[in-house]
């Protein structure tokens, strides 16, 4: 440690102006992928206790089998929790920081998956356990097979 | 086990916000320096180092590389643990390993993180499990607890005011660790007041953003009665990680700490946790955490431990000692913090806290680590053999 | 050791680029291949397997955290699961560890690199001091170039003896159905390849990118003996770190090497490597590592690696050879490289080394490297 009575420059700022770029391959989940271009959520089935799971999974995590199994999850859902983020936190598509003004949402899809989404009522007293939501997609042009393709989820 | 162990040394640094003071190798060198001290031996001794720091709070790569030579480490064995939230825990848990292998002597665990070189950028997503999954928001622990908290809170009919408690207790607590970071002089208004993050959590719920390293010298039976006058006995211990990325949406309040706690439990014999473990040093990321997890180690029933903070039961000198030291919430230098754990309860055991120590013989103490979205280590330590 | 600690079952992916399949097929695909070949699940009443050590860097496989939904693919759903963020080697040598602690009875080790999703030197170049050696532009390349300079000027190691290196790796690699690059190179078209780093050039250093995993099985002598009838056991080992600093330490000797395997001959009772191994597989990035390798390893006398090379002992066929897979040159992933000298030598002493069998081999020497200029080494020796 420095004493105080010597020279002091002990903060260097480094900038490391990288892109460093992830090319991820989606290997299975690409036919998830290509089904969120169609407008569909599907997902992967355990054989062993029948359990969906979305982000499809090539194993079944809790027994330890492969999933060949694609199931249809249907365009509604309903909600099992919900919270919105009051402060900025970077988006990590961009980089940038940014302000969030709808809340995230836990959904139980009909065909029993779970996942993720934003939601289109911003107002979180507004939303209730258990309310149903429909998913609202991204134009078919513009859709990539991106998770995002689902803009919002719609109270009904 | 083939070998039971000790551990004969514990060091760590004061911990800040900001150490502009020093590099992150001085800063390990600190540490490391109080340990071998505590433990009255020298560099020399030391054959094996064991590292732990989660690298993209740092922003290095394998920064083992050029701290070990800083550490006066070099032509010694060892090398870098990673996982996350529990990268500290794992740090140890391979100490122990180390050094209960009969391969080693005296084995050095080191850990640290340097979060205000890094602009704490973590702390405010990007750290997401799977880009593809989770990229579309912006992940981090805040949204991750807020949920939690909030299934928890309809679960068990807790208030804000409860959560609130929660954060007074572990603001009094770590008032009194000289080592702590923050020391508010908290009330419930004040944390009820607060800027909130995400509904429930507000911004004093969650752990800050921390310099600082700690370091534990862990030695095997024989060597451990010849160096130590107050070695801390490691009964057990057990990493229970769930493979992460369970997204956001399931179970919230689904956690690997009830399935480690239940099975450490069970192969040292332990049938009353409550009476039996004297001390804990849990790690919990926000504040309200606190709450499921004294249920999920057995201490109250699910659902009702809101209820031991309503009846005041949860304090140093109180009927649950809980995070005597403040816990995670005070002080969190992410890839150190259950090294931090560890060396708290270690001292509580010692009966070394000063003052924040436990009254009364602590004869087992437990400390845990945390990670991802529920991964948990549990250790256990013991007074006597 | 108190006691020994057996390889129960070894597998490898084929090493290729592969940048249509996902990093967890790969984990998967190699782990299901030694979990079938056992029987061996994740179970819960001690007769399965206890614990996964896995391999690999975090910024390689994404930003933060990206690793952790590779658990699940092994099976390690709420089991001890911890990584080790160096070579494949040292996870082998932690597992082991956790073996011999008594606190685990069966251990997975996986490794994994997928390199073509991401560029190596960006990463690689953030493992370096940061306020020194990254202003001036160093990674692991150009200090393997510092390196390489030092160790040839002061010995004498010619050009020749460097490209044979190679052609011997690629020769070898023809009789490994999992090797990326095998061909037949002569000396002429290695020294013709483009410079990458004086005196470094293309075909002489490893291919990248290229992807693929290892998995193997670690058990207690008494279940390795239940296991399998052709145990492999791990006699010694050891890892040791060196300076960081190239300047701290002479370029030309590889102090941490000869510590690593000092001590590691130690505990397998080794005097004469040369002579007690049958077969040797060591991670040589670039061609100048093998005999500067050699040297610290002690197979051979300091600044004698090129001559060892030329005699011919480390064929295929002569007095020690190394590398009969094709080792690190005939490209290997990142973190997967030690992992991998671990397998082919369990393979070796298994006899199941098929075309690249090297006849009667009983004790083999698997050795792993990390961080630049060779920093930190892993020596495991390896017994039938």
């Amino acid at each position: 440690m420095l004493k105080k009575e010597e020279p002091q420059d002990p903060v260097v700022a480094f900038r490391y102006p990288r892109v460093i770029t992830y090319k991820h391959s989606l290997g299975y989940q690409s036919k998830f992928a290509h089904a969120l271009k169609m407008g569909r959520i599907i997902a992967t089935k355990c054989p062993v206790d029948g359990r969906c799971t979305v982000p499809p999974r090539i194993v079944c995590p809790m027994h330890h089998v492969r999933q060949t199994e694609w199931v249809d999850q249907g365009q509604r859902g309903k909600l099992i929790s919900a919270f919105k983020i009051n402060f900025p936190m970077f988006d990590s598509r961009t980089g940038e920081l940014k302000s969030w003004q709808n809340p995230i949402v836990a959904i139980e899809l009909e065909g029993g998956a779970r996942m993720d989404g934003w939601c289109e009522e911003t107002d979180v007293e507004k939303l209730k356990t258990g309310m149903p939501l429909e998913a609202i997609w991204r134009p078919p042009e513009e859709r990539k097979g991106r998770v995002d393709d689902i803009l919002y989820w719609r109270p009904v | 086990m083939s070998e039971r162990i000790a551990i004969v040394g514990v060091g760590q640094t004061v911990h800040k916000s900001k150490r502009q003071d020093v590099n992150t190798a001085e800063l390990c060198a600190e540490a490391v320096e109080a340990a071998l001290a505590d433990a009255q031996l020298t560099m020399k001794d030391i054959e094996c180092v064991i590292l732990g720091s989660f690298e993209p709070a740092d922003g290095y790569s394998g920064p083992d590389k050029w701290i070990i030579p800083e550490l006066g480490c070099v032509g010694k064995a060892g090398f870098e643990m990673q996982n996350v939230g529990t990268t500290g825990a794992v740090a140890c848990a391979t100490a122990f390993n180390m050094a209960a292998s009969g391969l080693f002597e005296n084995v050095l665990c080191v850990a640290w993180q340097k979060m205000d070189e890094a602009a704490g950028a973590f702390g405010r997503g990007g750290g997401g499990a799977n880009e593809y999954w989770t990229g579309q928001f912006p992940m981090s622990p805040i949204t991750n607890f807020a949920r939690r908290t909030y299934d928890y809170m309809t679960r068990s009919g807790c208030t804000e005011e409860h959560l609130a408690m929660v954060r007074v207790k572990q603001d009094q607590c770590a008032q009194r660790n000289k080592y702590a970071q923050l020391k508010l002089g908290l009330t419930v208004e004040k944390v009820m007041n607060d800027i909130l993050l995400a509904w429930p959590i507000r911004r004093l719920h969650m752990c800050p953003t921390t310099a600082g390293s700690a370091a534990i010298i862990v030695c095997p039976e024989q060597r451990a009665k010849k160096v130590s006058k107050k070695p801390v006995w490691v009964e057990d211990w057990f990493t229970c990680h769930q493979g992460g990325a369970l997204t956001m949406a399931e179970d919230p309040q689904a956690s690997t700490l009830g399935y480690a706690c239940k099975k450490v439990y069970k192969r040292c014999g332990i049938t009353n946790p409550k009476k039996e473990i004297q001390a804990w040093e849990v790690y919990e990321p926000a504040s309200t955490a606190e709450l499921r997890w004294i249920e999920e180690v057995g201490v109250a029933e699910d659902y009702k431990a809101w209820k031991l903070f309503e009846e005041g039961k949860v304090g140093i000198e109180k009927e649950i000692p809980f995070n005597p030291s403040g816990g995670v919430t005070a002080t969190n230098p992410i890839g150190c913090t259950p090294v931090v754990r560890v060396v708290e309860a270690a001292l509580q055991v010692r009966g070394d806290a000063e003052e924040h120590q436990v009254p009364g013989t602590i004869n087992r103490a437990l400390a845990t680590g945390y990670g991802g979205q529920g991964e948990n280590v549990v250790f256990l330590l013991k007074k006597t053999l | 050791m108190a006691q020994r600690v057996g390889i129960v079952a070894v597998a490898q992916t084929k090493f290729e680029q592969k940048p249509d399949v996902h990093i967890g097929e790969l984990l998967y695909q190699a782990s299901r291949d030694v979990m079938g070949q056992t029987g061996l699940e994740f179970k819960d009443d001690g007769t399965g397997i206890d614990s996964t050590v896995a391999s690999g860097y975090d910024l390689m496989s994404g930003p933060g955290g990206a690793y952790m939904f590779l658990g699940y693919v092994v099976g390690a759903w709420q089991r001890e699961d911890e990584r080790v963020i160096e070579d494949g080697s040292m996870a082998v040598y932690y597992a082991a560890a956790q073996i011999l602690s008594g606190h685990c009875d069966v251990v997975l080790v996986v490794g994994y690199g997928k390199e073509t999703q991401i560029n190596k030197n960006l990463i690689e170049c953030l493992s370096m001091d940061q306020i020194y050696q990254r202003r001036v532009g160093l990674d692991f390349i150009s200090s393997a170039g510092l390196q390489a300079q030092r160790y040839i000027t002061k010995y004498g190691i010619t050009p020749e003896q460097l490209a044979k290196v190679v052609v011997k790796a690629r020769k070898n690699a023809k009789n490994n159905p999992f090797a990326y690059c095998c061909d037949d190179l002569t000396v002429k078209d290695v020294l013709r390849s483009t410079m990458l780093c004086d005196p470094i050039r293309v075909q002489e250093a490893k291919p990248t990118p290229v992807d693929g995993a290892c998995a193997l099985i670690l058990a207690t002598e008494e279940k390795t003996k239940k296991l399998t009838n052709k145990p492999v056991w791990l006699t010694g080992m050891f890892s040791c770190y060196d300076h960081h600093e190239l300047g701290y330490r002479d370029l030309a000797n590889c102090d941490s090497l000869a510590t690593a395997a000092q001590k590691a001959y130690k505990m397998a009772g080794i005097t004469n490597p040369l002579k007690e191994f049958d077969v040797a597989e060591i991670s040589e990035h670039y061609s100048y590592q093998e005999p500067l390798w050699y040297e610290g390893l002690g197979l051979c006398g300091k600044g004698e690696g090129g001559k060892l090379i030329d005699s011919g002992k480390t064929e295929m066929g002569g007095e020690l050879p190394v590398n009969p897979s094709g080792g690190v040159l005939s490209g290997l992933p990142h973190c997967v490289a030690g992992m991998h000298s671990v397998v082919e030598c369990a393979l070796q002493l298994r006899g199941e080394a098929e075309k690249r069998q090297v006849k009667g081999a009983k004790k083999a020497l698997a050795h792993g490297v990390d961080g630049p200029a060779g920093q930190l080494q892993c020596v495991i020796t390896l017994e039938k």
